[in-house]
């Protein structure tokens, strides 16, 4: 960009969005725009912070966690919560985003949620760098599930929904064996529900809670491993005693959900579903063989 | 797992959440890689793009959609 003085000017990040090529359908005869991970990236090189798209995805991985917040705060994850708190995260918060690559183990990423628990991190976000295919999930699942402190578990269907995949729960484990944390998964594959489907994301994520349950904000079921779970609604809303927000931001997160996953199964879609899978996939989860 | 292999990883380990603690407790460092036996992590601290404002700065509003469940409580737990 050029000034009228012949100066080179920083391109205006207030005035340059991301295009939002994703549309879904909302209801009979509406429909809402969101944007995939090469929109972002588009916008990442006009603002001048990347040569080329294609940079994004394999270089500067760096922003990849910046990114996902972004997508947060756009809203197709359809939490009013997270969407809040993505727009107001800053630096000084501690809700740190790995990206893991190359030959990891079950043991590194443990090693790094339980860092993230000691500095009593309200989330972590697990990036790993990938194709985002529904292998990938499987690898990353049946790797991390063979650890002792983590478990996978085929979540089922709601009663009154059924369909063509399978719903798996990868939990954590605490490193006191005290809770157990529900993972959150977020993938570019078809199965997913749409709300956790980043179209084109060159990576998988996994997004859980490394602290204790926090059982004023929410309940804490029993889970699979006989203890407390921890899970996203855990995680501090910062809205303190405004009972009247809170309430108004609960029923506009139930209504997104419903309007953004309708017609698809919500089945896929629970607190407690890290990845829904083609009904294929079961199989390779059920009797896995780790890498 | 061999106990040669378990006694490696814990070594692994301890690296690992050592100089996670030392990114977190410094405020100017924004990044970090770890390297370890051929895995790369790179850890960044939580924030959304530069300090650019909000791509969206509005909720967006949703019309009632039915859903084939009458009650869709057990899909998320606040």
């Amino acid at each position: 960009m050029t000034t009228h003085e012949g100066h080179t000017a920083a391109p205006n990040p207030a005035r340059i969005k991301p295009q939002r090529s994703v549309k879904r359908a909302v209801g009979h005869s509406d429909s809402r725009p969101f944007s995939s991970f090469d929109d972002y990236a588009e916008w990442v090189v006009a603002l001048g912070r990347a040569e080329c798209v294609a940079d994004v995805r394999t270089k500067h991985k760096d922003l990849w966690g910046a990114l996902l917040m972004e997508w947060y705060a756009q809203g197709q994850l359809a939490c009013v919560f997270a969407q809040v708190l993505a727009r107001n995260m800053s630096e000084a918060e501690i809700w740190p985003t790995v990206v893991v690559s190359g030959s990891w183990t079950a043991e590194m990423v443990t090693a790094t949620v339980d860092a993230a628990a000691e500095e009593g991190a309200e989330v972590i976000q697990l990036l790993f760098a990938c194709e985002g295919t529904v292998e990938d999930a499987i690898s990353i699942t049946t790797r991390l599930a063979a650890h002792p402190r983590w478990a996978s578990a085929d979540r089922g269907w709601l009663e009154g929904e059924s369909g063509d995949s399978v719903q798996i729960g990868l939990q954590w484990i605490s490193s006191d064996n005290t809770y157990e944390s529900w993972v959150l998964g977020i993938a570019p594959f078809e199965t997913m529900p749409f709300t956790r489907r980043w179209i084109g994301a060159p990576f998988i994520a996994l997004v859980l809670r490394p602290t204790p349950p926090a059982t004023e904000r929410a309940e804490a079921p029993i889970g699979d491993s006989g203890l407390p779970s921890a899970h996203l609604a855990h995680v501090d809303d910062t809205l303190g005693a405004d009972s009247v927000k809170r309430l108004k931001w609960t029923e506009g997160t139930r209504r997104a959900k419903r309007a953004l996953i309708s017609p698809d199964p919500l089945s896929r879609a629970r607190a407690k579903v890290t990845f829904a899978l083609p009904a294929w996939a079961g199989a390779s989860l059920i009797n896995p063989s780790v890498e | 797992m061999t106990d040669q292999q378990n006694s490696v990883l814990s070594e692994e380990s301890v690296g690992i959440r050592h100089a996670m603690a030392d990114f977190f407790r410094t405020e100017a460092v924004k990044s970090t890689t770890i390297e370890s036996h051929g895995a790369r992590l790179l850890v960044t601290k939580g924030r959304r793009f530069g300090n650019e404002p909000a791509t969206a700065d509005v909720v967006v509003e949703y019309p009632v959609v039915p859903t084939r469940l009458e009650d869709d409580a057990d899909t998320w737990l606040r």
